[in-house]
């Protein structure tokens, strides 16, 4: 489980401070399906990287499953993305000098897997997202369909609990964008304490989850069920 | 290291290398300048400290030029002529009698000792007849009494002149061992000779300076008059000598005249000369090394500002900040590494081509293992601030930026 209490992300500049996010509280229980939606700027993606561990809150607690990780080393940060999170970014993120199956395998080399395993489990990673048979090609010869199924492999293939995407339909249109939030919704349902985060501008994305959270200047001002927080 | 790792470690650089070849191209040229500068420069200057060309016990910054006359018809010395074969003074009057004098000088303490200069002679030095010896330019000095020479430079051979008296020749002549005295052979290229006359001076005790030798009858011969070319110690007075010399020569003839010292001071300026273009190369060298350093901070600096995205992401997936150092260091040690290679590949041909025909010594393996030193040291340094650039920030931030 996830736990926010009264987290702030505050951003210095020589002699100015821009709040990013905060206070925010709350809790998202395993298996849930989280939509994250607001304006551009509203903290959105600030908010995915603090329960992602890829910012550090200035102040507050960040609880996951009851153990306070507000104030780990950026080495412990690292161990528990490595094996507990995986990533969907906007831009796909994949790293041009590796082959599709080098890009999926990253996370288990960090995880210390043997060449072997990590092709396999590579493999059915690359399978479950539909592109069997690519892991030799590079990012860039696919198509931002492919790429971004590409990162799905990648965040999925170390079985992580907790899903995090960021706006993963934004460069994509809109009927490769609904096939890749059914994908995600699939592999949320595999697996019944998986966490599933999404921010999304796209409403029709939000409808389809457990739970939206509405964000404006750094706050979440609604919290609840879709259908009651989108009819708002 | 994870096998894993590496081959992602590699991947990535060279990724980075198609982005920025030419980036990369003349950074590693700069290092590879920077490696065969130093390798050079230390070598020199380690040499100028060694050096058998003009480094002589006694800081010799002037030095003076004593012309002794036999009196007419005799020859104190033959002079050296091109034929082989060795050629002793014949017995006469006045024989040896600036050597004798000269000694007795040096005995009484009045001057530090001296010694005859065959310039820019290429010698081969074979002390024993079996072994090949090596040509190089040099010019020797011969010292008085027995002289054991011992091979090498080290501190050991050092302490061994220092206990038991002699001569430490530099690695040049360090295929040799053995003693040289007075009437021994030393064997010069072409194939000529020369014996040594006379060893005069009597310095011993621990210089770390090596003393060199020159065959006794390396001197001019014009006019049937004998000049003996006399260096003294810097600060020695012409006059006080002069009158010395005349003094000591009229006890063994009367027709003998010493004629008014000059100054002299080219030997001596030549000995400075050669030290200090040494410790100037080694500046230059130092320089080059400095300059191609600073130019490697700022293309590092950039290499990692361009590979952020890919270490950000790298921590995103869960690299850990001991796991991206790895990253950085191994791309600069990778670079490093194949500029010290090409570095020395050049230094070896450099030498190989142009310095060996010269008579410039080899390069050292002070210089070697020197400029490894240098340019370990400063892979460190430039990697442990590349390794902070790389960490200090938070990777949601590195992600959004550079997206």
């Amino acid at each position: 489980m996830i736990g926010l209490f009264g987290v702030i992300r505050d951003y210095h500049a020589r002699d100015t401070t821009a709040r990013g996010l905060g206070p925010v509280s709350l809790e998202i229980p395993a298996g849930q399906a989280v939509a994250v939606v607001g304006a551009s700027g509203a903290g959105k993606s600030t908010l995915l990287s603090t329960i992602g561990l890829l910012d550090s809150p200035t102040s507050g607690v960040y609880r996951l499953d009851g153990i306070d990780v507000s104030g780990l080393s950026e080495k412990r940060r690292s161990v528990i993305r490595r094996d507990r999170m995986g990533f969907v970014f906007q831009r796909y993120n994949l790293l041009d000098e590796l082959t599709v199956s080098q890009n999926v395998e990253l996370p288990l080399i960090y995880q210390g897997c043997s060449s072997s395993r990590r092709r396999e489990a590579a493999r059915l990673a690359l399978d479950k997202v539909g592109l069997s048979g690519k892991g030799r090609l590079r990012a860039w010869q696919l198509s931002g369909g492919e790429q971004q199924r590409v990162a799905i492999a990648r965040a999925v293939v170390g079985k992580p609990q907790i899903m995090l995407c960021d706006e993963p339909t934004g460069n994509l249109d809109s009927s490769t964008g609904q096939l890749i939030i059914k994908l995600l919704l699939d592999i949320h349902g595999e697996s019944p304490n998986r966490i599933l985060v999404v921010v999304t501008h796209n409403v029709g994305v939000a409808r389809q989850l457990d739970r939206v959270l509405v964000m404006r200047d750094g706050l979440v001002m609604q919290d609840g069920i879709p259908q009651e927080v989108l009819a708002q | 290291m994870n096998p894993g790792i590496a081959i992602d470690i590699w991947a990535g650089f060279r990724g980075q290398l198609r982005r920025d070849f030419w980036g990369v191209a003349l950074l590693w040229l700069g290092l590879s300048v920077a490696t065969a500068a130093l390798t050079f420069g230390f070598s020199m200057a380690e040499s100028s400290y060694k050096c058998i060309v003009g480094l002589l016990p006694g800081d010799l910054d002037r030095l003076y030029c004593v012309t002794a006359f036999e009196r007419p018809g005799t020859l104190a010395l033959e002079a050296m002529g091109p034929a082989p074969g060795c050629l002793s003074p014949a017995p006469g009057d006045g024989e040896y009698f600036a050597l004798s004098m000269l000694s007795d000088m040096v005995d009484r303490k009045e001057m530090d000792g001296f010694f005859f200069v065959a310039r820019g002679k290429t010698v081969e030095v074979m002390l024993d007849g079996a072994d090949s010896g090596r040509e190089l330019n040099a010019e020797l000095v011969v010292y008085h009494g027995y002289a054991p020479v011992y091979a090498g430079d080290t501190a050991q051979v050092l302490a061994k002149v220092s206990e038991k008296g002699g001569v430490a020749v530099n690695w040049a002549l360090s295929c040799h061992g053995g003693g040289v005295g007075t009437d021994d052979m030393v064997r010069v290229s072409p194939g000529s000779t020369f014996s040594i006359m006379a060893m005069v001076g009597s310095r011993t005790g621990y210089d770390p300076r090596p003393r060199v030798m020159i065959p006794a009858r390396a001197f001019p011969y014009e006019t049937g008059a004998s000049e003996v070319t006399v260096y003294i110690s810097g600060g020695a007075s012409v006059h006080r000598l002069t009158a010395s010399l005349s003094e000591a020569a009229a006890k063994v003839s009367n027709s003998v005249s010493v004629q008014a010292a000059r100054g002299e001071d080219a030997y001596g300026r030549q000995i400075k000369q050669a030290r200090t273009s040494s410790l100037i190369t080694a500046g230059v060298a130092a320089v080059i090394a400095a300059v191609a350093y600073a130019n490697a901070g700022i293309f590092t600096t950039l290499w990692v500002s361009e590979r952020l995205r890919g270490l950000a992401l790298r921590r995103a997936v869960g690299a850990t900040p001991g796991t991206i150092a790895i990253y950085v260091m191994s791309d600069l040690t990778i670079i490093a590494l194949s500029s010290l290679v090409a570095g020395y590949v050049a230094v070896w041909a450099i030498w190989a081509l142009w310095f060996r025909t010269n008579g410039v010594p080899m390069v050292t393996w002070i210089g070697l293992v020197g400029t490894s030193l240098v340019m370990l040291l400063g892979t460190v340094i430039l990697g442990a601030v590349q390794c902070r650039l790389a960490n200090k920030t938070e990777p949601a931030l590195l992600l959004r930026r550079t997206v």
